[in-house]
């Protein structure tokens, strides 16, 4: 369920220098972390979450048209450092794939890493099942130790990499497809502090 | 460097294509290059921006190369041109045609009948499932009803009941809060039943029966049916009822073929828009990148046209700064490779040349020297002129014969010279004219008056002829024969009164007996009368032969001229001593003198300028004998002539003066007005002061008589004892 900090953030970074060129305005608020808190049952950090997704036009239009659109939402667990950055100790990446059947008239959700599937009858509840995590296991509280400061922090993004390939090149130079919420931080208290 | 700026260029191009037919894979096979083309774009961005920085960078070394207006940067800018109009033209316009093309083309695409159709077979479909959707709940919505009031046991054996006589694979009652009442399948080894999501509870809350047509996961489909189930009397709480029916295969597979085809077309068309914007930017990242790649090839390759030109502007520059030394590498084999090794055979060429004529240089300038050595040893004065009559060079001894210093009249006209000085204007008037009226060599004796006295100098010019026979000046040979001509002349009046002296002197003496003896034998033989006549006559001879004795010791006096002594000497002490022995001896004589009360010193013999004194003062004293009384005046003083200092003695008398005939000739020998004159005193005391380096001069006065002028070299010198004898003689 969770894994350490992997290099995949690094294949992103010329995207992500290219927006920051490239951008012409800073686009609404499209996702928002409304809710985050974690709990420990069994040994275990259980993360719950809920994350209002208000779309722009056009990505709603190009979902009406057949458009694939994938989110992943972001969970980790830190340490605090004083001049190096912060360590990802925990990490769980949540991956969903949103798509209109038009014939069927519903909204498919596939969460490719369960391989599983759900038909909604309208976008907002196909987003409501994507934007809710409930008791969500992170990792173990063995990887907290008491010589340092932890915090979870959560975020949720469109991926870019995976739209069809002429709406990817218009991605980079609109940050109206680019919606990512900020990062929702809590602090992580030692048991006696 | 041009072979690694060749490696370089061809590094980039090959980088240039690879990006950019990625870039274009990429679009059309995104599957394949998809994870790709989140760096192709950047790399791309990043060879345009540093295309534009080498060409910025290669655009700025221009610009400085203009302003320093070093050779070749015109050249440059203009081959750049060159390359950049040319290839630009032809990329511009298979640009323009592109775009039109792709504008054309994504819209050829996209078919109206073919939308039309796959737009009517997603309606058929949807009509038909509607249909078989609506059979399927005209069925299942009155078996709702033998759920009621059923508990949740009876609820599970009427879900096996209607299990077996519907075609539902599934059958599943829901209370309000979502939670599985009763359920049952078909299947026995299925997973739990599917909650009810939140959009179904709202729709069943608003009345409605939830009906629609699911995927499911291996692809196929399902309908869910969802009845609301009215609560039972003693409950407050609804029930729902769903039932799950399969699609058969067939239907699935033809609904999914047609959903697919029909997304895939629906996201054609509004991938369409975003399309043509992909390509167009891929068309201009090729254009740009393009012309750019092109300007910076124009660049490089002017550089490597223009190298070879530059540096034999340099080179040439080098040569005309002297460094013929210069050699050019040959690096190519071309047009300009052969200009740049002729170019070095030339300055190698113009090195041996110029080595060459250094050394002859070094030869004819110790030719110069030798001959300037020579000439500044030369006792002759030499002066080269050109043909405009300018002093081009002049030796030593010129400047002692002419007793002016001639460098300062270098590369001046000979002219000048007469001008500076007025002792040299008739001079060099003389030469001037001589030298314009001739061109062929000629000789002349020429006087000058220099603060050494007057010089004559025999003056010879010969031409100098250039190679084309033509005059490119003269070369003038002064010598001073002043001290030649005096001797010569000293010599032939020496000569002419040594023989006078000698032919008339001797047989004064045998006629002088013969007339005495002739006195004697005849005087007592003879009549009163005839002895009266004889003694008369012999008296006459022996008078005469008196006479010529005296003339004959003037000549023999004349002729032994004795070489003077020269001393210092004070003229004022001279003139007091010799007036003194004037002064009660002669009657009707009145000599005045008017001296400087300052010393005036020569330089002289003054034995022989007391004789020049006595002659001149006898001289006036015998030019006035016919007057009532003689007044000589003698005055001396020290004076300024030609910028150096001359002693002026004048001596004047009142007597008749020097008459037009005689003033020009007053000087020469035998040149006489008295009866009993032998014309040798001016004669001697000009010969005297010109033995003094003097000179002198007769004229009339105005008011009447004569006057003698004598300039003498004023002599300065404390370091000579002064001769004071003078005043004892």
């Amino acid at each position: 369920m969770f894994e350490y900090k992997s290099l995949s953030v690094l294949k992103s970074w010329p995207l992500f220098m290219l927006a920051l060129l490239c951008s012409q305005s800073l686009a609404a608020e499209q996702l928002r972390v409304s809710r985050f808190f974690f709990d420990t049952v069994a040994g275990q950090i259980q993360i719950s979450c809920q994350i209002e997704y208000s779309l722009d036009e056009k990505i709603i239009q190009a979902l009406e048209n057949g458009i694939a659109i994938n989110f992943q939402t972001t969970y980790e667990l830190l340490s605090k450092r004083k001049v190096l950055p912060d360590k990802v100790i925990l990490k769980v990446d949540q991956r969903f794939a949103i798509k209109y059947y038009a014939l069927i008239k519903q909204y498919i959700v596939r969460e490719p890493a369960l391989r599983a599937e759900r038909s909604f009858v309208s976008l907002q509840s196909a987003l409501a099942y994507i934007g809710r995590a409930d008791r969500l296991s992170l990792g173990y509280v063995t990887s907290i130790t008491a010589e340092a400061n932890y915090y979870l922090r959560a975020r949720s993004r469109l991926i870019n990499g995976e739209l069809p390939l002429p709406l990817r090149v218009q991605s980079y130079f609109t940050k109206d497809w680019r919606p990512v919420s900020d990062w929702r931080i809590i602090e992580v208290v030692k048991d006696g502090a | 460097m041009v072979r690694s700026g060749k490696i370089w260029l061809a590094i980039l191009f090959v980088s240039l294509v690879a990006a950019v037919l990625l870039m274009a894979d990429v679009t059309q096979n995104g599957s394949y290059f998809g994870r790709l083309h989140n760096w192709l774009l950047p790399i791309n961005s990043a060879l345009l921006l540093l295309f534009t920085a080498l060409i910025g960078y290669n655009a700025n070394q221009l610009k400085r190369q203009l302003k320093r207006k070093e050779p070749g940067s015109r050249l440059t800018l203009r081959l750049v041109w060159s390359f950049v109009v040319i290839a630009s033209m032809p990329v511009l316009i298979v640009y323009t045609f592109s775009i039109w093309l792709v504008e054309e083309g994504v819209d050829s695409w996209f078919d109206v009948k073919v939308e039309k159709a796959l737009q009517d077979a997603v309606s058929l479909s949807r009509s038909s499932l509607d249909l078989h959707i609506r059979n399927l709940s005209q069925q299942a919505e009155p078996l709702s009803k033998k759920f009621e009031g059923n508990d949740s046991f009876n609820a599970t054996l009427t879900i096996n009941e209607l299990l077996s006589s519907s075609n539902a694979d599934e059958i599943v009652l829901f209370d309000s809060n979502n939670r599985i009442i009763a359920s049952g399948s078909s299947e026995p080894n299925t997973d739990l039943p599917a909650l009810l999501d939140e959009s179904i509870f709202q729709r069943l809350s608003s009345g409605e029966n939830y009906v629609a047509m699911e995927p499911i996961s291996d692809g196929g489909l399902q309908i869910r049916l969802v009845f609301s189930m009215p609560p039972e009397l003693n409950a407050t709480e609804s029930q729902y009822l769903q039932f799950i029916y399969p699609i058969p295969d067939r239907i699935s597979e033809l609904t999914n073929n047609v959903q697919t085809a029909f997304g895939q077309y629906n996201e054609l068309i509004y991938l369409r828009g975003p399309l043509k914007q992909n390509f167009i930017l891929i068309l201009t990242l090729v254009l740009a990148l393009g012309i750019l790649f092109a300007v910076f090839t124009a660049f490089y390759f002017s550089r490597v046209l223009v190298s070879p030109v530059r540096e034999l502007v340099e080179g040439t520059k080098a040569v005309a700064a002297g460094q013929y030394h210069k050699k050019i590498s040959v690096r190519q084999s071309d047009d300009l490779g052969m200009l740049v090794a002729s170019f070095n055979r030339m300055t190698e060429r113009l090195s041996v040349a110029r080595d060459t004529t250094a050394i002859n240089q070094r030869i004819i300038e110790n030719q110069r020297l030798y001959l300037q050595k020579i000439l500044e040893h030369l006792s002759s004065g030499v002066m080269s002129l050109d043909e405009s009559l300018q002093i081009k060079t002049a030796n030593a001894t010129t400047s002692q014969i002419l007793g002016i210093n001639i460098t300062e009249f270098i590369n001046k006209p000979l002219m000048d010279v007469g001008a500076g000085h007025d002792s040299l204007k008739i001079f060099t008037l003389s030469v001037v004219t001589q030298l314009r009226q001739t061109s062929e060599e000629w000789q002349k004796e020429l006087e000058i008056f220099t603060s050494e006295g007057r010089k004559t100098i025999l003056c010879k010019s010969v031409t100098l002829l250039g190679e084309d026979a033509s005059k490119r000046g003269c070369v003038l040979v002064f010598d001073d024969i002043t001290t030649l001509l005096q001797a010569q002349r000293d010599s032939a009046w020496g000569e002419v009164a040594r023989r006078l002296a000698h032919e008339i002197k001797n047989p004064l003496t045998p006629i002088q007996l013969s007339a005495e003896r002739l006195r004697r034998k005849l005087m007592p033989v003879l009549e009163p009368e005839q002895a009266s006549l004889v003694d008369k006559a012999t008296h006459t001879i022996v008078q005469q032969v008196e006479s010529m004795g005296l003339m004959v010791d003037d000549f023999s006096a004349y002729a032994r001229m004795p070489v003077i002594d020269s001393k210092p000497l004070d003229i004022n002490d001279l003139i007091r001593n010799v007036a003194e022995l004037y002064k009660g001896n002669t009657e009707n004589v009145r000599l005045d003198l008017s001296l400087n009360s300052e010393t005036l010193f020569v330089r002289g013999d003054s034995g022989r300028l007391r004789q020049v004194l006595h002659n001149l003062i006898k001289n006036s004293m015998e030019a006035t004998a016919t007057e009532k009384y003689c007044q000589v005046q003698i005055s001396a003083a020290a004076q300024l002539y030609l910028n150096k200092l001359y002693i002026t003695i004048e001596v004047l008398d009142n007597g008749q003066g020097f008459s037009a005939e005689i003033l020009n000739q007053a000087f020469d020998p035998y040149m006489t007005t008295k009866q009993k004159g032998n014309g040798l005193g001016l004669a001697i005391v000009k010969k005297i002061i010109e033995e003094h380096n003097g000179i002198i001069q007769v004229s009339n006065r105005t008011c009447g008589g004569a006057m003698i002028l004598i300039r003498l070299p004023s002599y300065n010198s404390s370091a000579e004892v002064i001769d004071r004898s003078v005043g004892g003689r």
